[in-house]
């Protein structure tokens, strides 16, 4: 049973210069979904790292829980938890979807 | 010999052992499969110039020998420190000692397929046959996610065999077969696989590596040129630019600009497609249910990192660590230290009394105690740190810590090994590794000895007693020995965090500090697994670290023997025959013989290389306030600083084997004066000698544990001169103040 969790993403990018005020990982509630979209202007490295650990376009994320302080925060993503903190979830920019499914 | 020579390289020929790499992400139970594999036929050494170890083993399928190289866990095979340039240079055959391997390894946690395929379709690209162990099967069906691996071993075009490691029973023979036919069919293939994801990428590496090998004269791999290429300002584009010249860096450069597509960076297009890839790889042969089943693991996660609850779990479990290395290993260290005691008795009863008896006794025996006396702590402490490594919970103890840990620019990773500095550096030290980012590492070793460890209490506990007056405060609550004592710990602490701070903000500068972390699920670890460890910890400290402690004990054994000459004896054995023919009680006597003993002793301290030292030195320590007779047992605690009150005791004539507690050596430290009269240890002396030994490295264990985990000498002596100046400059400050307002 279970349904896959691979689909095509056939959605083209979004050109920047027509997005709304940039909204980011840190403003995403615990236990909300959002779709990520790209990066803000982040160090090069950083950018491929996270790329590499699956925070890349059109990936589903969601805020678990935080630490002592609100900081680091742990995120669910390809089905595993990462932790980032505030400083690196602001450069992730995000599509908040209430509409989209759970997985 | 000679004639059994040609037939033994000729059987190492027929039979030549194979090299296979081992490598996944970290958290894929790695380590485990490799110790389930090689069993104890491991060896461990470094890496020439990082601080990655380099873990070999051997087994053997089918008379095919096989050698596995295990490879530090990584998520992918960009390099952006030299530590992970470990992994590709191993790959492609550029490491002196460990030939090119004839195959490779990855295991995959079947439970995180997607991001641990990503490694694994890159090691697909390079040309080598792959197998891939995918490990922990058991999560993975308990979270519901059902993986035909037959289907998925087609398409990666590599076996894949599921197995979990940890398990009691394990079948390993398909994948010891597997290894062995991956071997066995191994070509020499070139870097031309079609299909790769960046063909235009690999053709202009392909195409600038043969124009470099060409030019330079040596094999420029293009693999290599690929990773410069993607990995823009990374290790392989360094390693290049070193090879071959700066020109690289600008050729490179102009490469990318022809190679991005839609204004992405070469890195954001391997990635994408990369992930791309691994999503149609896995369509049809990976079934992830939309709602996993939650876990026993993901149950623990909801109290352990609770912020009230999971604070105390971690409050608890710290404490039980710091607890253990304190006061569990005690016990275990005052019987070493009886049994060295015992022996080094036995050897002076045994032996004729002279140069050899005290070399086995003093400086031999009490060297080997000395190396073996920090195994307790470094045993239970590592049984702490690779149990909550292994079961996951240290990746949450940083995650909890994270924020205290930042402001002295470190990250959550240092708590375990800063704590632990308290009890020992020489375990901490150890337990760094377990910090992933190098410079992070290097700061965190560096701030760990300022951290009052217990050979400090002695000194501490001896001039405070003698020079502190004892007052009480709040009824009794609080009495100023104990604020004194504190006051020394928050001078430790801030010495420490000031240190990392300060390193992080000048040598172990990074541009972007980030904490990427993965939060693995809680698993049981496996007891075999921890107990290979622990006793590969154990045996490294004792050939690495132990070596360098033991020859430094036997050096300041041997300045504190010699020079020996037959008058001196002579002398005092005369006197000890005139003692004995006075008429006096025999307890009377004992009592003088003693006291002659121990002035003995004093007196051919006074006149040994060491005491020669100290008055030679002691110039330097003047302005401290400091007579010959401190400077002589300051320099003779370098090497560990709690033999300070045994060289005290021995100078002051009250005996070596005295205690920090003993009434009669406060007594002669505190009437201890100066050719003129006055007093040797006054309180801004004694204070500023405690700030001495707050900050001061005097610790040769220390120090060679820090050369041997940053593999090189350059940080240990850094450490030693930063902290002996610091110790020096504070001690002075103390004097400066008392002048001030004495």
């Amino acid at each position: 049973m279970g349904v896959l969790q691979h689909r095509q993403r056939i959605r083209p990018a979004v050109p920047i210069a027509r997005l709304p005020a940039e909204t980011t990982l840190v403003d995403l509630p615990l236990g909300e979904r959002a779709e990520i979209r790209g990066f803000r202007d982040i160090d090069s490295r950083l950018a491929q790292r996270l790329m590499q650990l699956g925070v890349i376009e059109g990936e589903a994320i969601t805020p678990v829980r935080t630490a002592p302080g609100g900081d680091p925060v742990e995120y669910r993503i390809m089905g595993y938890a990462l932790s980032l903190r505030r400083a690196e979830a602001a450069q992730v920019m995000i599509r908040r979807s209430s509409a989209s499914a759970d997985g | 010999m000679a004639e059994s020579a040609p037939a033994l390289k000729a059987s190492a020929v027929a039979a030549r052992q194979a090299v296979v790499a081992v490598i996944g992400n970290p958290n894929t139970g790695k380590s485990s499969l490799f110790n389930l594999l090689t069993g104890m036929h491991q060896k461990v050494a470094n890496y020439p110039g990082v601080t990655v170890e380099k873990r070999t083993g051997e087994l053997q399928v089918d008379g095919q020998d096989i050698l596995l190289v295990d490879l530090p866990g990584t998520y992918s095979l960009s390099a952006h420190s030299p530590d992970e340039r470990v992994a590709v240079d191993v790959l492609l055959g550029r490491v002196p000692d460990v030939p090119k391997p004839d195959a490779v390894m990855v295991v995959v946690d079947a439970s995180n397929l997607r991001r641990n395929l990503f490694l694994a379709t890159q090691l697909r690209e390079l040309g080598v046959p792959l197998v891939v162990a995918l490990n922990m099967v058991d999560v993975a069906s308990a979270r519901g996610v059902d993986i035909d691996a037959l289907r998925l071993s087609e398409r990666l075009d590599a076996p894949v065999i599921p197995l979990t490691a940890t398990a009691k029973e394990v079948n390993t023979r398909p994948l010891l077969q597997a290894l062995a036919s991956a071997v066995r069919g191994s070509a020499p293939e070139t870097l031309s696989a079609p299909s790769v994801l960046l063909p235009d990428v690999r053709d202009a590496a392909i195409e600038l590596a043969e124009r470099w090998s060409r030019l330079s004269g040596t094999r420029v791999e293009a693999y290599l040129v690929e990773r410069a290429l993607i990995d823009k300002g990374g290790e392989s584009e360094y390693a290049l630019a070193q090879a071959l010249g700066s020109d690289v860096a600008d050729e490179l450069e102009s490469r990318r600009t022809g190679l991005r597509a839609d204004y992405q960076t070469l890195a954001e297009r391997e990635a994408r497609s990369r992930y791309a890839h691994v999503g149609k790889l896995m369509e049809g042969a990976v079934r992830i249910p939309l709602q996993p089943a939650a876990t026993a693991s993901d149950r623990v996660d909801r109290f352990l990192s609770h912020p009230i609850i999971g604070s105390l779990c971690f409050v608890l479990v710290m404490g039980a660590v710091f607890q253990a290395v304190f006061a569990w290993a005690t016990p275990l260290m005052d019987w070493i230290d009886a049994l060295a005691g015992a022996a080094s008795g036995a050897v002076y009863a045994t032996l004729p009394e002279g140069a050899l008896a005290s070399l086995l006794a003093d400086g031999v025996i009490a060297g080997v105690g000395s190396v073996v006396i920090f195994l307790p702590q470094i045993l239970i402490l590592f049984a702490f740190v690779i149990f909550l490594e292994d079961s996951g919970y240290m990746a949450r103890a940083a995650f909890l810590v994270d924020r205290l840990m930042r402001w002295c620019g470190l990250s959550g990773h240092s708590f375990v090994p800063m704590l632990s500095g308290f009890a020992c550096a020489v375990p901490a030290i150890m337990g760094t590794r377990v910090i992933p980012d190098r410079r992070d590492r290097i700061a965190t070793l560096m701030a760990v000895p300022f951290m009052t460890c217990s050979a400090r209490l002695p000194v501490y506990a001896l001039l405070i007693a003698a020079f502190v007056p004892q007052r009480h405060y709040f009824f009794g609550l609080l009495n100023l020995h104990g604020l004194v004592l504190l006051g020394l710990y928050l001078l430790g602490i801030v010495g420490g965090v000031l240190t990392a701070y300060l390193l992080k903000r000048s040598f172990l500068r990074r541009a972007a500090p980030s904490f990427l972390m993965e939060l693995p699920p809680y698993r049981l670890p496996n007891p075999r697994s921890v107990a290979l460890r622990l006793m590969e910890r154990a045996r490294l400290f004792l050939v690495r670290a132990g070596t360098v402690i033991f020859f430094v004990a036997v050096v300041v054994w041997a300045l504190a023997y010699f020079p020996r000459s037959d008058s001196f004896d002579s002398e005092w054995a005369a006197q000890v025959q005139q003692l004995e023919q006075v008429e006096v009680d025999p307890s009377q006597r004992q009592l003088e013989l003693q006291a002659l003993e121990n002035a003995q002793a004093a007196a051919h301290l006074e006149q040994s290389y060491l005491g020669r030292l100290g008055k030679a030195i002691a110039p330097v320590f003047r302005p401290l306030g400091w007579d010959w007779k401190v400077s002589a047992a300051v320099v003779a605690s370098f090497p560990a600083r709690e033999v300070v009150v045994a060289v005290l005791g021995t100078i002051y004539a009250v005996g070596a084997d005295v205690e920090a507690e003993d009434v009669s050596l406060r007594d002669r430290i505190r009437s201890a004066t100066w050719p003129d009269g006055s007093a040797v240890f006054t309180v801004p002396m004694a204070v500023g000698l405690m700030v001495f030994y707050a900050f001061c490295l005097q610790c040769a264990a220390t120090v060679a544990t820090i050369a041997r985990e940053t593999n090189s000498w350059r940080w240990p002596l850094l450490a030693w001169g930063y902290m002996t100046g610091l110790g020096y400059a504070g001690a002075y400050v103390c004097v400066l103040v008392g002048q001030a307002f004495g």
